[in-house]
């Protein structure tokens, strides 16, 4: 039986909409991420067996650098935007 | 930035103990595992985000054949060897799943395992091994690691 490989990517797109007009006034296009090693042990790893485990619950914007991936927390995060 | 490439494997052995000598009398090695559709979607993928998510917690033995990667259950399965994990721990990027079953649930001929969420759940991820004869006398331990690697 040949084993299957699996493996796993984040992605992300963001588009700004005019309110008035719903036309897209901005696009990100797909960009790849960076999972920190917190999410991949406590959340990636750890979620489907349960153990000790969180799980991804919401978005947040910022104006900020790019995590590292011993980043805790988002660069100059905007909690407005949560 | 580099991107990390993050991959996962699993694999899973079983070691026959004598009950009272304490002395292993069987041992599978390591073999690795087939992740069905089914737990590929419903939990490695869903999980992280708890959409419509199940989460692994049991394990199940059998005298079946290789599970396919679109099977739903393990194939003769033995529900007497179905239990929740003992421990679940999570180290060095791998999720590990321990479990020991008495012999006194009944002898029994093992010749694979499964992982599930619950006793009558659809099949997450399974594998066969050589077929071994569990007498009444022994415990069989099962140690199921799902291994996650960054590159």
């Amino acid at each position: 039986m040949k084993k299957r490989k699996i493996g796993i990517k984040g992605f992300a797109r963001l588009q700004s909409v005019d309110k008035k007009s719903k036309k897209v006034v901005g696009d990100s296009g797909w960009f790849e991420n960076q999972i920190t090693n917190y999410g991949l042990n406590s959340c990636i790893v750890a979620a489907p067996i349960g153990a000790a485990s969180v799980q991804a619950a919401g978005l947040m914007l910022g104006n900020g650098t790019n995590p590292a991936s011993n980043a805790v927390a988002l660069p100059s995060s905007n909690i407005t935007n949560f | 930035m580099k991107k990390r490439k993050i991959g996962i494997k699993g694999f899973a052995r079983l070691q026959i103990v004598d009950n009272k000598s304490k002395k292993i009398v069987g041992d599978s090695g390591w073999f690795e595992n087939q992740i069905t559709n089914y737990g590929l979607n419903s939990c490695i993928v869903a999980a992280p985000i708890g959409a419509a998510s199940v989460q692994a917690a049991g394990l199940m033995l059998g005298n079946g054949t290789n599970p396919a990667s679109d099977a739903v259950a393990l194939h003769s399965s033995n529900t007497d060897y179905y239990s929740t994990f003992g421990p679940a721990v999570i180290a060095s990027l791998t999720a590990r799943m321990i479990q020991s079953f008495n012999g006194t649930l009944g002898a029994a001929t093992l010749a694979n395992i499964g992982v599930f969420a619950a006793s009558s759940g659809t099949l997450l991820a399974g594998k066969t091994f050589a077929s071994s004869a569990l007498a009444t006398t022994q415990s069989v331990n099962c140690t199921y690691e799902w291994r996650y690697s960054t590159s």
